[in-house]
């Protein structure tokens, strides 16, 4: 079974959500979102930058990464 | 990406970008946490050659050749290892962008970025499904002016589209 599909299909699911603020937990926004929402623009600009090759990478490993496929099963059984 | 932004403000100083503004996902980060972006849009106004009949992104692409940037990734000029597309401002609500974009200056280094209202005005008017994401992103942040941003769609013709989706999205229109 081709999980990699599935997992991205979550993964975006899950951005949309994030998105919306009414799926995050009612004790507040995550630490980590508020930190970066508030850096100063020099590490603004360092962090949007790894964003970028991050993207970029996650792209050049789809790219390269096949689905497994299943021997097809080429016995025709035939009847007794 | 610091020597892209250096890289943007040579050509600036050079006279062969006119005026830009950073735009797109790349600009939204600045505003809140980074989206996942394969590039960075620039919208640009490139000087024109005397000659020219219609708007052409050449002078530019020449002199970032001399400067020994000339390979492309998908749409984007590869520019320090980060891919640059750079996009010429339709008139209205891109250009208006451009010329109101926020200025963001760290070390001896001005960054022109699009607000927020304009990029959520230019998710509207463009329309695809990753923009309804972003439009949502962007009303939330805590820098997002409501205001202004209903004014610019006003002004856009884009009333009834954002109504249209802040009722899909459930966001307050």
């Amino acid at each position: 079974m081709d999980v990699f599909p599935i997992a991205q299909a979550i993964y975006h699911a899950r951005m949309l959500l994030f998105m919306k603020q009414d799926a995050l937990p009612t004790r507040g926004m995550p630490q980590w979102r508020a930190k970066q929402r508030n850096l100063p623009v020099g590490e603004k600009i360092d962090l949007l930058g790894k964003t970028i090759q991050e993207t970029l990478a996650m792209e050049r490993i789809k790219k390269v990464w096949k689905p497994s496929v299943a021997p097809s099963q080429n016995s025709s059984q035939k009847e007794s | 990406m610091e020597t892209v932004c250096r890289t943007l403000a040579e050509l600036v100083a050079e006279g062969i970008i006119e005026d830009y503004a950073i735009g797109g996902a790349t600009a939204a980060g600045f505003y809140g946490e980074p989206i996942a972006t394969r590039d960075i849009d620039v919208f640009a106004f490139v000087a024109q050659p005397p000659s020219a009949v219609l708007i052409t992104l050449e002078p530019l692409y020449v002199r970032l050749a001399e400067k020994g940037f000339s390979e492309f990734d998908e749409e984007g000029i590869l520019i320090h290892g980060y891919p640059v597309q750079f996009i010429c401002p339709t008139p209205g609500l891109e250009m208006e962008a451009v010329k109101m974009a926020q200025v963001m200056s760290w070390n001896d280094l001005d960054l022109k970025i699009m607000r927020p209202e304009y990029l959520a005005a230019i998710a509207i008017k463009v329309g695809r499904t990753k923009d309804r994401a972003r439009l949502i992103y962007l009303h939330e942040l805590p820098v997002f002016d409501r205001s202004s941003f209903l004014k610019i769609i006003e002004k856009h013709q884009l009333k009834d589209r954002w109504e249209s989706w802040a009722q899909a999205l459930d966001l307050p229109y």
